[in-house]
């Protein structure tokens, strides 16, 4: 069929109803309204509940990602340290072996760095479990030795441990690798509880957006039916109907995202009554580095293509089920 | 050369009665035909079964030389825009201005406004609703609405006219007038089938009847 195709023009007769006069009346408008009427949908209810969504994901991320500044923080300051510890037991010369395995250490390839912790630095760290009274003068107390690794190049700690097992008997090696992997662990278990959370979000809004989509279409079933009826295809009304569900879900991750956004500032704010070791180890506020910002872009991103996905699917089996 | 062939076509809602029977029917392309029945003898259904709306629990249907049984969902587009139909009840969209409500076939086929705005500005001027071409259907009355319904369904120059109790909403003078814009439209070589329970009109126009009577169709 001719596809610019109209009613005849050449020699139409009169119908009747012309006035046969040649007076035009323009089109007012773009004549080109929306054929779906977007106020029939629940768009709104839809968007504030998406928006909900996604702060709650916002949140989840931001969560993880001040998890694992955290982890990373501890990790990298275990991963750069070990201690030796010389034992103070009878008959050990402790002051000789310490001077016998900081030269070892000193000789070994791959420290950077040693620090000998003073017999009474090493009584001050005891005093908050053991107090301040002269029970600390008769106890055996072990002497410490940090040892700051250089991480471009570092020691084998097999060997170091091998070494001061055969020459300083009384000195034990500590690599702090159990601590390292437990945090290591912990992180991980952190990192699947938030894509837990995050799929529990995502599932969630799919269900919003098939239960508004079906809503829209019901509400326009009329519209929809005349539409078929006109010729459109399923790919047309798609369309129609597509548009408005993407804004919404943009719109949606922007408002969650601002939301989350100004939680976390809030939360840095509210970080300045925190002690300085709670921060530390506990409180990473968000930098303004790449990655914390593509978290809060991506959400706004990902609530989109959720609600152009599936709003797309769900109006075609609407479609398939209606006619 | 048939334009619309049933071939022992029966319907039936859900686990209900038959309601259309063993029906064969066939429309001349060019042909101006009148379908009548009393009311629930099936007009509406036998319709809906000619514009693709509903499908015959039995039987072949062929429009245009091609059995729609087998039609995929994505061909069903391609034969309805080779038909035109008009409703009863008008089914204009409300939120369109008449303008908008004609042009819908041609928009929904992809045409640019600027390759449909005079086609569809002169159609109105020849149904006579130029002078509403901005309004809204709320504004319209019964005989207006229902001329718009009629530019609607021939914008695109349909090879097939279906028209459901299309005067069943005007008065008997509107009644005629529109009969004879349906017609007009027949000169023009479309295929008019009109769906009517209207005798006086029937006896007033003088082209085939088709009667639906307990389920089957006789030729008058």
């Amino acid at each position: 069929m001719n596809k610019n195709a109209g009613a005849e023009k050449p020699g139409r007769p009169a119908s009747g109803f012309n006035a046969g006069d040649s007076a035009k009346f323009e089109v007012v408008g773009n004549g080109r309204s929306k054929v779906i009427p977007e106020a029939t949908a629940p768009h709104m209810t839809l968007m504030t509940a998406m928006a909900a969504m996604c702060y709650l994901a916002v949140l989840a991320i931001g969560a993880l990602l001040m998890t694992d500044t955290a982890v990373d923080n501890w990790t990298s300051q275990i991963a750069s340290q070990v201690t030796v510890q010389i034992s103070a037991a009878d008959g050990v010369d402790v002051d000789g072996d310490v001077e016998k395995v900081a030269g070892i250490l000193r000789a070994t390839p791959g420290i950077a760095d040693i620090d000998v912790v003073s017999p009474a630095a090493a009584r001050k760290l005891l005093e908050p479990w053991l107090g301040e009274a002269g029970i600390l003068d008769d106890l055996p107390i072990p002497r410490l030795i940090n040892v700051s690794i250089d991480k471009s190049l570092p020691p084998d700690l097999e060997l170091l441990r091998a070494t001061l097992a055969t020459e300083v008997p009384s000195a034990t090696l500590d690599t702090h690798r159990r601590w390292q992997a437990e945090l290591l662990s912990m992180a991980d278990s952190l990192t699947w509880l938030a894509i837990a959370v995050l799929s529990l979000i995502a599932t969630a809004a799919i269900v919003l957006v098939i239960y508004a989509t079906r809503a829209a279409m019901e509400v326009n079933r009329e519209v929809i039916e005349v539409l078929y009826l006109a010729g459109a295809r399923d790919s047309f009304i798609a369309r129609e109907v597509l548009w408005r569900f993407c804004l919404t879900g943009l719109k949606a991750g922007l408002i969650g995202s601002m939301l989350g956004f100004c939680t976390f500032v809030v939360l840095g704010l509210g970080s300045g009554r925190l002690s300085e070791p709670v921060k530390a180890f506990l409180y990473h506020p968000l930098d303004a580095s790449s990655a914390n910002y593509a978290a809060f872009i991506v959400v706004p991103v990902v609530a989109t293509v959720i609600s152009l996905i599936t709003a797309r699917i769900s109006i075609s089996r609407v479609l398939k089920a209606m006619f | 050369m048939s334009i619309v062939r049933f071939e022992n076509v029966g319907l039936r809602y859900g686990n209900g009665p038959e309601i259309l029977k063993d029906l064969n029917l066939t429309l001349e392309t060019g042909s101006f035909n009148f379908l009548t029945g009393a009311s629930g003898a099936g007009k509406t259904s036998l319709m809906r079964m000619l514009f693709l709306a509903l499908k015959p629990t039995r039987g072949m249907i062929s429009l245009f030389g091609e059995n729609t049984n087998g039609l995929r969902r994505g061909k069903v587009p391609d034969v309805r825009r080779r038909i035109g139909v008009v409703f009863q009840e008008f089914r204009l969209l409300d939120h369109l201005t008449t303008f908008e409500n004609v042009a819908l076939p041609l928009r929904v086929r992809g045409n640019k406004l600027n390759d449909y705005r005079d086609n569809v500005l002169e159609l109105l001027d020849w149904v006579g609703l130029d002078h509403h071409t901005n309004a809204y259907p709320a504004v319209l009355s019964g005989g207006e609405k229902q001329r718009a319904a009629i530019a609607r369904a021939v914008i695109s120059s349909p090879e097939l006219l279906l028209a459901d109790e299309p005067t069943g909403n005007v008065d008997p003078a509107l009644a005629l007038r529109l009969m004879r814009l349906f017609q007009q439209l027949n000169q023009f070589g479309t295929t008019v089938l009109i769906a009517t329970h209207d005798t006086h009109l029937l006896d007033t126009i003088k082209a085939p009847v088709v009667r639906l009577e307990d389920g089957k169709t006789t030729w008058q």
